[in-house]
């Protein structure tokens, strides 16, 4: 590995570390963190969860630290500035210092995280999978819980949209509350309690309409606003992917392998495309195709208008993670413990980087890093050879 | 040293735990073959395979990996290390192998071992069955490291697993289909009305109906709940440490609740099957109603008639006979199987039988290294001749030609290859019929001489476990189909005049007998009419005619396989009424093939050379009031086929650092089991303050080190010959006295015999005998010189299934100079006195114990859960000894009764109440003994 210094921020490393939790652990990020145009701050990169990033990076990319949280993690890491938010499986919530990879502190929380939380300013909005409070607002400068609400277990990712929280929990609701108290703002029942089924699925928007899929094999549209549910559409597996928005069309892969596109404002289905496997990943996707990995090792680019092949690659275990476009490259992982840049336009590998373990989270890119999370507990940081 | 001597037993039990054949009494597994190991390298595996069977490991190597790509989608996780996969050609083979130190019943198919992540796996004629198994047993391997992965994820400790009935449920679910087995038994357990629920399946723990129950629950999950939630259920795995609340969290219903939907829906379903089928009890009558019954033929002789049988009734399997003409038959026993080097195991639900016109019976059983078959006269009840191949390793299901000069059988070879083979009996001519991978079985001699029925997956449908009957024409050797279709075939059964043929299908659901008629037969292309006999809503195996119209068979009912007798069949075919026709006039399509994984460019193939990895690895501390601390520790090793085994043990008792030289105690043992001689060598340095246990007032230092080499060979699996020679140069200061030095040499020869049958708490039935002659000498001072005598002799005479009379005799004897003492008292030998107080260097004992059932189960129930207790017997028992050194001195003894619980089968608590006898016997002592103790009944 090389030793060049890396560049510093361009505002002193904005963190301190500080005491909270009766001495066994303490977060505390600091109030000067800049906000940029590509920070990373949900899952997904943005409400649409396309898994595109603002900035590009082309390999060959070397690993400039790596860090251990010490326990399973399947939540995307959250980038803003110069801190890294890791949420973790045995129910931490940790900060690193970008530039070196060094712990700056953690917050102990009640039950594990297994989704990706929502990083506003000075707060993040952390769903649980096996507490009471089963939503709960940190604050970050003060490290301490800010509100929690009682929601039943939530094992996707909070949607953050302007002053709203929307989350999909395993009791099968879809709840819509204000960040700054947690108030329930509505709430949506997906069926009645008898057969209501769980909801794995992160819901995306366009700013309308709420997207998302369920385990009954129902992928659901509802007015943004009051919750009133606008269309439904049934197809024949199980949804464990988060859905995106991509032109007008939200775009979710099923248990059955099948991806559905369907129309984000009439719920009318557009196209299916067959992987041959299961989907457990979400998908990604730019202008012009939609990318999605299937459990039998082969990522899918289809054509986000006419649901075609454009193009597939074979890997040599499950894809189970969504990849993310940076331009004209692809970056994904797979379980066969690598990671992979593919040309987003004609599939050609460009790149590959062995890691030490298998790769069941998507990868971020902030600016010109490119965060990536292997074995379930490890993150390596990667920057082009040249910076 | 109260330390140190807990260590010597931790070792010896690693030992002993290693190798049966290095127990005091003990059964042997005999490794009879020596296996050419290699390894073949796939993309994910290390396959061990042994020459013979290259072409079938390179098969097996194909199907593991088609079953890892597989299941690593249904998982959705993959295995971070290569999977080490052990295959066997046969299970005999099988049965050898030392990656378990325990012997392996026929029933087993294979196993995970998940210390090391060791798959085991023999063929077993079938390329399905070795598919199943395979992916069967990768499921276990996925599940493990995936829960593991999930536990350590949630950062909480691996020391949990979920229940077995899911383990192996998920195994099944996830690696075959539904088949007519697995709805024969839970028709039958609904029907009977025997569903074990989830809350109770304890009670069933590792049967094969918890498998089925357990995939059942699988499937309903699946089908009601989504196949997903089946994952979930492991994924969800770190949320509770109750499975049933894991249950409730992923389905949303815990054990009590799923339990009530689940029967329900079971009744739903099978239930209806009652209105049109029936359960044999309700339309035939057993033979027997007890044990198990199986493989009849009918036989009859001067008017007489009578049917023989393989039967388990108390634990030992026999062929019976029984005579039909008699008002209410008794079995009688024809070959005493199971406790002779001959009949050393029968193939209880493998092997049919067959009896020439001549009245000789032919039949197989596993004999040494491999299956021989047996002719057995039961004119004169005496067994004629024994033939044993080379090269056939199991034997299966011999028919007689119609002149009785013959026999066809079916055999498995070294390759794994199940073909059939002839044998003319004069001139012992071996012709082999079939030769390929397709798993042929059940020839049936029509009575013509001039066909040979069998059933086989030589057809399309082969790879799906779909078994066809087919004719192979003894004089063209050409083979033709008699059955076709996606259904199962088995048991072909020609009719005394060879009209008809008699078989058993699951054609249209549970698998019955049906006929066809050959004598319509004029060609092959032309449809086979087959007409259903038995409706039995369970199943029907091996029909065999009788007289006439008369058929036996074996049926399926509650949890247990009887034979029943239909003395007249055609009206049961005209009350049935079913038929069936196959139509033979399209082709029967193509036939399977199972890749072979082979070549540079997918796998190396590299000979074995041994890996090796840690076993267990173990270190302790400890602080004793007398000795002070002391620390130590102990690990094992061996190798990736458990042939060779390394144990070292390290331990240090100084309490000062001048001492720290001086009290270094260490081992190092390295037993070999890979060939039929094990032995065992092994150097040691013990050192430190001692007790004697055989006199407490002695207490001493000593400093012995040397080595020692044991030998066993076992002569069967009932019998082995063993040997040791210890040499060990032995400093000991009495302190008290003046300090002894010797060079000490021991030497010893025993013969053991054992082919005991145990029950919950000791051996019901066989006997066990031990027989020691050894010398121990100093060969340098002379100080020590005493020649040893151990005789243990134990019989077990059965009373009745659950009930024996157990006596045994032994003389300890001791004598020369400096000659060791031997003690007893206690639990385990003369009971009532305490424990080790009698001594003696020589030392007698005579028990004798009626064992019996006591209570079966007893369960305490609490308002927020329940106790069950299981296998309470009740002993009364008497025992009698002596020891001395020089004179002897008196007979003591004590009568009494007791209980003993078996606990989790890994331990027997024991209780006694009593009176001790004294003064040679002649005189009770006052009143009562109470000990409570543990241990296994002598």
């Amino acid at each position: 590995m090389r030793t060049k210094n890396l560049k510093t921020p361009s505002i002193f490393v904005g963190l301190l570390a500080g005491l909270m939790l009766a001495g066994c652990a303490g977060l505390r990020v600091d109030r000067s963190l800049r906000p940029r145009p590509y920070d990373w701050l949900m899952y997904g990169g943005s409400e649409a969860r396309t898994q595109r990033s603002f900035t590009e990076v082309a390999p060959p990319l070397e690993r400039r630290w790596e860090y251990n949280a010490l326990g399973g993690i399947t939540a995307s890491p959250l980038v803003r500035d110069s801190v890294v938010l890791v949420a973790t499986l045995h129910g931490e919530l940790q900060a690193v210092n970008l530039s070196n990879g060094k712990r700056i502190g953690y917050v102990v929380l009640e039950s594990s995280v297994a989704g990706t939380p929502a990083w506003d300013g000075l707060y993040a909005y952390v769903p649980l999978a096996n507490a009471e409070e089963s939503l709960v607002c940190l604050s970050l400068t003060r490290a301490q819980k800010a509100w929690g609400v009682s929601l039943g277990p939530i094992e996707s990712s909070p949607l953050l949209l302007k002053d709203r929280l929307y989350v999909t929990t395993l009791d099968g609701i879809v709840y819509c509350v204000k960040k700054q108290d947690g108030m329930e703002v509505w709430k949506f029942e997906s069926a009645p309690k008898a057969i209501r089924k769980p909801i794995r699925s992160s819901p995306a928007t366009d700013g309308r309409v709420l997207v998302f899929g369920s385990d009954e094999g129902t992928i659901f549209g509802l007015d943004i606003e009051t919750g009133r549910l606008l269309w439904k559409h049934a197809v024949r597996a199980s949804i464990f992917a988060s859905t995106i928005i991509q032109d007008g069309k939200a775009i979710v892969g099923a248990l059955d392998g099948v991806l559905h596109a369907v129309d984000v404002t009439s719920g009318k289905h557009l196209w299916l495309y067959e992987t041959g496997s299961k989907i457990y990943g979400s998908a990604a996707a730019n202008a012009e195709k939609v990318f999605v990995g299937s459990a039998d090792g082969v990522l899918h680019a289809i054509d986000v208008r006419t649901g075609k092949e454009v193009w597939r690659f074979q890997t040599k275990s499950v894809i189970n993670s969504a990849p993310l476009v940076a331009g004209g490259f692809l970056y994904f992982g797979s379980l066969d413990r690598t990671l992979y840049t593919l040309r987003t336009d004609t599939g050609e590998e460009v790149w590959r980087l062995p890691v030490e373990g298998r790769i069941k989270v998507p990868p971020v890119l902030w600016g010109r890093t490119l965060l990536v999370t292997y074995e379930d507990k490890y993150i390596a940081a990667l920057k082009p050879l040249s910076e | 040293m109260r330390s140190f001597i807990r260590h010597s037993i931790l070792l010896a039990v690693l030992i002993q735990t290693a190798s049966a054949q290095f127990y005091y009494f003990g059964r042997n597994k005999v490794q009879y073959t020596e296996f050419d190991w290699k390894v073949l390298r796939t993309e994910h595996f290390d396959i061990y395979y042994y020459t013979e069977m290259k072409e079938l490991a390179e098969r097996g190597a194909f199907l593991a990996e088609e079953s890892y790509k597989h299941l690593e989608q249904k998982f959705n996780h993959n295995i971070a290390s290569r999977i080490p996969l052990i295959f066997y050609s046969s299970h005999l083979h099988f049965q050898q192998t030392n990656v378990t130190p325990g012997f392996i019943p026929e029933g087993v198919g294979g196993f995970f071992e998940f210390l090391k992540g060791r798959v085991v796996i023999p063929f077993q004629g079938s390329m399905s069955q070795f598919a199943h198994v395979i992916r069967h047993e990768l499921v276990h391997v996925f599940m493990h490291s995936k829960i593991n992965r999930v536990l350590t994820d949630h950062r909480q400790s691996q020391d949990r697993s979920p229940p077995l009935w899911f383990t192996e449920g998920l195994a099944e679910a996830w690696s075959t289909e539904w088949d007519t087995q697995a709805d024969m038994v839970m028709r039958d357990a609904v029907l009977n009305n025997y569903v074990v629920p989830l809350n109770d399946m304890d009670r069933i723990y590792g049967s094969f109906l918890m498998y089925k129950e357990g995939e059942n629950v699988i499937r309903f999950i699946a089908e009601r709940y989504g196949e997903e939630k089946v994952l979930l259920l492991l994924e969800n795995f770190w949320k509770s440490s109750s499975f049933s609340e894991v249950m409730k969290l992923t389905i949303g219903k815990d054990y009590k609740e799923f339990d009530k939907e689940w029967i329900y829906a079971l009744k739903k379903r099978y239930y209806p099957v009652m209105a049109k089928e029936d359960l044999p009890s309700g339309v035939t009558r057993n033979i027997l109603d007890y044990g198990f019954n199986v493989k009849p033929v009918f036989y009859s002789h001067n008017g007489k008639r009578y049917v023989y049988f393989i039967g388990n009734h108390i634990g030992y399997t026999n062929i019976y006979r029984v005579d039909l003409d008699e008002e209410r038959p008794e079995p009688e026993v024809v070959v005493e199987g199971e406790k002779s080097d001959d009949f050393e195991a029968f193939h209880l639900f493998q092997s049919k039988l067959d009896i020439s016109k001549e009245g000789l019976l032919a039949f197989v059983t596993k004999s040494g290294e491999n299956d021989a078959l047996h002719i057995y006269d039961v004119h004169q009840d005496k067994l004629r001749e024994t033939i044993r191949f080379r090269n056939l390793v199991m034997l299966s299901s011999p028919s007689w030609s119609p002149d009785g000069k013959r026999l066809v059988f079916a055999s498995i070879d070294k390759g794994g290859n199940n073909d059939l083979y002839l044998l003319d009996l004069p001139t012992k001519h071996l012709t082999r019929l079939t030769n390929d991978f397709y798993s042929d079985n059940d020839p049936a001699w029509s009575p013509n001489g001039r066909w040979i029925a069998f059933s086989s997956d030589r057809n399309p449908h082969g790879m799906k476990g779909k078994f066809n009957l087919f004719l192979y024409d003894v004089e063209t050797g050409h083979i033709e189909y008699l059955t076709r279709g996606d259904k199962s075939y088995y048991a072909p059964a020609w009719s005394k005049d060879g009209k008809t043929i008699a078989f058993t299908t699951d054609l249209d659901g549970a698998q019955n007998v049906w006929i066809a008629s050959m004598a319509d037969r004029r060609e092959a292309s032309a449809p086979l009419v087959m007409k259903k006999v038995t409706q039995y809503s369970t199943a029907a195996f091996d029909p065999s005619w009788g007289e006439g119209n008369e058929l036996v068979l074996t049926a399926f009912e509650n949890f247990s396989f009887q034979i029943k007798r239909l003395p007249d069949i055609q009206p049961l075919i005209d009350s049935v009424n079913i038929t069936y026709a196959i139509d033979f006039s399209e082709p029967a399509g193509e036939l399977w093939e199972v890749r072979r994984l082979e070549g540079p460019s997918v796998v190396t193939d590299v000979p074995y050379t041994g890996e090796y990895k840690l076993d267990i690895a173990q270190s302790q501390i400890s602080t004793d009031p007398i000795f002070g601390t002391a620390g130590g520790a102990a690990l094992a090793m061996s190798d990736v086929l458990g042939n060779e085994q390394y144990y070292f043990l390290i331990y240090n008792t100084a309490q000062a650092r001048s001492e720290f030289l001086e009290s270094f105690n260490i081992a190092i043992s390295r037993i070999s089991l890979g060939k039929r001689a094990n032995h065992a060598y092994g150097i040691f340095h013990f050192a430190g303050n001692r007790y004697d246990l055989t006199d407490p007032d002695l207490f001493y230092y000593e400093r012995a080190f040397g080595g020692y080499f044991a030998l066993s060979y076992p002569l069967s699996k009932f019998r082995r010959i063993e040997s040791s020679v210890t040499v060990s140069n032995s400093d000991k200061d009495v302190y008290v006295e003046v300090p002894r030095k010797a060079l000490l040499m021991s030497t010893s020869f025993s013969f053991v015999g054992d082919n005991s049958l145990w029950g919950p708490s000791g051996p019901l039935d066989g006997n066990r005998m031990k027989l020691t002659l050894a010398y121990t000498t100093d060969v340098q001072h002379s100080n020590v010189s005493y020649f040893t005598i151990i005789a243990d002799y134990r019989h077990y005479l059965r009373l009745s299934n659950r009930s024996a009379l157990a006596s045994r005799a032994h003389l300890w004897y001791n004598e020369g100079k400096e000659a060791r003492r031997f003690f007893m008292g206690g639990s385990w030998d003369l009971r009532g006195w305490n424990r080790w107080s009698i001594r003696g260097q020589k030392l007698w004992l005579t028990s004798h114990e009626l064992r019996f059932p006591f209570i079966d189960q007893l369960g305490i129930r609490f308002p927020f859960g329940g106790l069950t207790f299981g296998a309470i017997r009740g002993a009364l028992f008497t025992d009698i000894g002596g020891a001395w050194d020089h004179t002897y001195i008196e007979t003591m003894g004590s009568v009494g009764g007791g209980l003993r619980l078996n606990f989790a089968g890994a331990i027997v608590l024991r209780y006694d109440i009593g009176k001790r006898i004294e003064k040679n016997m002649s005189k009770f002592q006052e009143g009562l003994f109470h000990q409570f103790f543990f241990g296994w009944d002598f």
